[in-house]
């Protein structure tokens, strides 16, 4: 049977907070009884450790998709406000060309 | 800058009239403008900082992604219960944690649009090159008008310091027309972002942060097992069934071990720095996207967030930067 979501959340919990005691007790010398004790439980959870690693990373990450289109959505609204800035430009790149060519046929006029 | 090209319009007769009511009414609308120059110019640097802060989180997870295999190395030396070569390849093959971009295609779409975001932004605020072309265009244009035959010009009325009028206004306008541009587009799109750019970041903040379940506690976790695994079977505590022999008491062993001991720690240390200079400058960036959308609005809002992050995400950039570096040194 596949592991749930919420039993994948309480043992990547679980281990989270397990290894941060473990680190304060090699830290503080707490003793090997009580590290001996907290390695004890880290193992116990070791078997089904990995499988709830990915299964919250699975989880987590459909929440960022759901996100990333409607960003994307605003970011061609700022792409189309750039195009029209190009277009301000080349307005006038091609008022100017069309002066220049006006001004050449007017020098042609007798 | 614009003020500057408004007043020094100087101009006779009626076109002349005409061009400097002109003139006068670019220079009131701009005035009137909701987004000033240091605003136009905040949210452009919130844009590279969007950006840069992303470019970290897709370099940070692929670093994790390979410092994993090294994790799953270190515990199939150092914990491995049984003798059975085929059992101990089966198990090195199940990765400890799975961030590879096939599995983490969510946060790499969010991290994608989130640098497509803010390079967006900056480049619609990038004064530098828009401006430059626009400068370049208005320029070719003022030229060819100042080439108009004298006669021609006589005959409009129009005076040498009309033309030069003409090009300033062409640049007061033109400015206008991009400042107005932009402050359209930011007024329509900065709003409607906010929310889901401001949860973006929170997200990365939430993921990044080694203290809670997710991506970032669960690398810290096992980081911290493998160093742990490795101290295990090197002082033979703790340890699955008759290790005596794999103790770090025999030179062999210890060849092994101590290096692998020093690649975990060093994977600690600098994936926690990285990690944790990530977590704030997400945080920041929710902060500063928030008050990115209130600027918009109001021009009298502080952008001191907007600072801050830009920093924060430099900070973070450059810790992933390192991480990258010293892996491959």
């Amino acid at each position: 049977m596949p592991m749930s979501f919420k039993c994948a959340t309480f043992i990547v919990v679980t281990n989270l907070k397990l290894t941060a005691l473990l680190q304060k007790a090699k830290d503080e010398n707490a003793g090997d009884a009580i590290i001996s004790d907290i390695r004890g439980k880290l193992d116990a959870l070791e078997p089904h450790s990995a499988e709830a690693n990915n299964i919250v990373i699975a989880r987590s990450d459909a929440e960022f998709a759901s996100l990333a289109k409607k960003v994307s959505a605003q970011t061609n609204k700022i792409d189309a406000a750039i195009a029209d800035i190009k277009k301000i430009n080349a307005a006038l790149t091609a008022a100017g060309q069309l002066i220049t060519q006006i001004t050449k046929l007017l020098a042609l006029v007798p | 800058m614009l003020k500057v090209h408004c007043t020094s319009v100087r101009l006779g007769g009626r076109t002349a009239l005409l061009l400097r009511l002109l003139a006068v009414m670019f220079c009131m609308n701009l005035a009137s403008c909701g987004v000033t120059r240091d605003q136009l110019d905040a949210v452009g640097a919130f844009g590279k900082s969007a950006s840069k802060l992303a470019s970290g989180v897709k370099d940070a997870y692929a670093q994790a992604d390979r410092d994993e295999v090294d994790l799953r190395l270190a515990k199939q030396i150092a914990s491995v219960s049984t003798s059975d070569p085929a059992a101990i390849l089966k198990a090195y093959g199940a990765r400890r944690f799975d961030l590879s971009t096939q599995k983490i295609k969510g946060r790499l779409a969010a991290a994608d649009a989130l640098q497509a975001y803010g390079t967006a932004l900056s480049t619609l605020l990038d004064s530098k090159t828009q401006e430059s072309d626009f400068s370049d265009a208005a320029t070719s244009l003022t030229t060819a008008v100042k080439g108009l035959p004298a006669s021609l010009l006589a005959d409009a009325g129009i005076t040498g310091s009309d033309v030069a009028g003409v090009g300033a206004i062409v640049v007061a306008f033109g400015k206008f027309a991009l400042d107005a541009r932009r402050r359209e587009a930011l007024e329509e799109v900065v709003p409607v972002a906010e929310p889901v750019v401001t949860k973006i970041c929170l997200l990365f903040g939430r993921d990044f942060d080694v203290n809670k379940p997710f991506a970032g506690g669960i690398v810290k976790t096992e980081i911290t097992k493998s160093i742990d695994d490795i101290e295990r079977v090197f002082t033979v505590k703790d340890v699955a069934g008759n290790r005596a022999a794999d103790s770090g008491a025999i030179m062999q062993n210890r060849a092994v071990l101590l290096p692998l001991y020093e690649k975990m720690r060093n994977i600690r240390a600098n994936s926690l720095t990285a990690f944790g200079d990530i977590n704030d400058a997400a945080l920041s960036c929710a902060k500063a996207s928030v008050k990115l959308a209130a600027a918009v609005k109001d021009p009298q809002v502080t952008l001191d967030d907007i600072i801050d992050f830009a920093k924060k995400a430099q900070a973070a950039f450059d810790a992933v930067k390192n991480l990258s570096v010293s892996k491959a040194g």
